[in-house]
């Protein structure tokens, strides 16, 4: 059974991670945070799985609220934090029937710096090129208990490992719309004889702005029609030096969402639907991913 | 060019004692600041917030579909217009041509020039105008040695700082 559990590996990876990349809705974004100024979004995202290809009545539904802090070091360079508050339960069939395990608390923490190394401004316009670099401290727990005995490695809340993420995210922005590109790899490291799969994603996301219409004088709160793609690769895992055979694959989501934009808020939502799932193995399939967000300039 | 008054030769006496009595008489009022890069709500805040920092600040106005910022001086106060760009890179962004609006005295510059004295700035400030020639109202406002306002955009090098001038009128009484 803990075998079977492992398989929706992918599933809670993407969930985690793409709390921890924090706009446009479902990634980062190039736009600057002022110097000594800072920026502060909580989220909270909701995925749900029961696409289970073994048909065992498996059911995952993870529920996570990070709340991302944002404070510019300089002009260029961005400091994140994320602290992830997270419930996971998984709905399974043994042979004494149906159970539920569950646990939550405290996540992984993210630090993340993001630095504008490219900027070319215009009247009402804007492109930018930010390379960023985080690391995930195993601040979750990664050794909780249930009745059943120790939960598996990819319910804990927890990796229990130091991991590294780098990658680019390019902006382009107008008054009438935006246009962001982010390519990330995560490079997961082993802790307790285990290692998640390496992760890789391309997000890219376009903002139309629907309201107002015409611009009048000072700074009128906008309305975005937003649609982004998420692409995701994940390696196998590994347990005790051996690959998992129905753990990592490939998800690409769409994510129609909408945004309210003021000077001091901006209040989004987006579904990310999976358009094509290539799962390895047995892995539990994702149903979507739901966003709420609130992001707050202090 | 506009707002060129012609004082009344009997009053200029008066008017100049009671203008160098006004608070406000020598100072720069106002600095709209074209702030490249600013295209959505959520970054004119951060401008907004690194520019009421600067010194004599009092309030800031964005218009997002002109990107631009306005700073306005406290009362009795004139904004520290040296650091306004400083503030703009800070909050992210570039900050391009900045429009003033001084308040000082004019005089002839040995040259032939024309300058704004701002006092409370201490600033001394050479005046252009466009096409080259100098309005006839100015030298009536040079000779009657009152406060005047003058707008128009902020220019010239570290040790000749210059407005090309927009307008230049009177301060008034109230």
């Amino acid at each position: 059974m803990v075998a079977t559990l492992a398989q929706m590996s992918l599933v809670l990876l993407v969930a985690i991670t793409g709390v921890v990349e924090a706009a446009p809705i479902t990634f980062n974004t190039a736009l600057p945070v002022p110097q000594g100024e800072g920026i502060f979004r909580i989220q909270s995202r909701y995925l749900r799985s029961t696409g289970d290809p073994i048909r065992s009545g498996r059911k995952l539904d993870v529920f996570a609220l990070p709340v991302v802090a944002a404070w510019g070091a300089t002009a260029n360079l961005a400091l994140f934090s994320v602290v992830p508050i997270v419930d996971k339960s998984l709905d399974l069939t043994t042979p004494a029937g149906g159970r539920t395990r569950r646990v939550s608390g405290l996540g992984d923490v993210t630090l993340l710096a993001r630095y504008t190394a490219f900027r070319r401004d215009q009247k009402g316009a804007t492109f930018r090129l930010a390379p960023f670099l985080g690391v995930e401290v195993p601040t979750g727990e990664d050794s909780e208990r249930d009745s059943l005995g120790q939960l598996p490695r990819p319910l804990q809340l927890g990796s229990g490992s130091w991991d590294v993420t780098a990658g680019a995210v390019a902006t382009r922005q107008t008054l009438a719309w935006e246009f962001d590109a982010s390519l990330s790899y995560k490079l997961n490291t082993e802790a307790r004889d285990f290692e998640f799969g390496d992760l890789a994603r391309l997000d890219v996301s376009y903002q139309h702005r629907l309201s107002p219409r015409e611009l009048g004088e000072g700074v009128p709160a906008f309305v975005y029609g937003v649609l982004e793609s998420n692409i995701v690769w994940s390696d196998r895992n590994a347990s005790g030096g051996i690959n998992d055979p129905s753990s990592g694959g490939v998800v690409w989501y769409l994510a129609p969402g909408l945004q309210y934009v003021t000077r001091r808020l901006v209040v989004e939502g987006a579904v990310q639907i999976p358009a094509w799932q290539d799962l390895n193995g047995q892995a539990l399939e994702n149903d979507f991913i739901g966003t709420l967000s609130l992001r707050v300039n202090f | 060019m506009s707002n060129c008054s012609t004082p009344r030769p009997a009053l200029l006496s008066l008017l100049a004692l009671l203008a160098l009595s006004l608070p406000m008489q020598a100072e720069i009022r106002k600095v709209t600041v074209a702030v490249d890069g600013m295209s959505c709500p959520f970054c004119a805040f951060g401008v907004e917030k690194r520019l009421r920092k600067v010194e004599g600040v009092e309030s800031v106005e964005i218009s997002t579909r002109d990107g631009t910022a306005t700073a306005v001086a406290n009362v009795g106060g004139s904004v520290a217009i040296e650091k306004i760009p400083a503030a703009v890179e800070a909050a992210g962004f570039t900050p391009g041509i900045m429009v003033v609006e001084a308040v000082g005295i004019l005089s002839r510059e040995a040259e032939g020039g024309l300058v704004l004295d701002v006092g409370g700035a201490k600033l001394r400030l050479r005046l252009t105008f466009p096409g080259g020639g100098v309005p006839g109202g100015v030298f009536e406002l040079l000779d009657s040695g009152a406060p005047v306002i003058v707008r128009g955009p902020f220019g010239g090098s570290a040790q000749v700082r210059e407005i090309s001038v927009e307008s230049i009128s009177q301060v008034p009484e109230s």
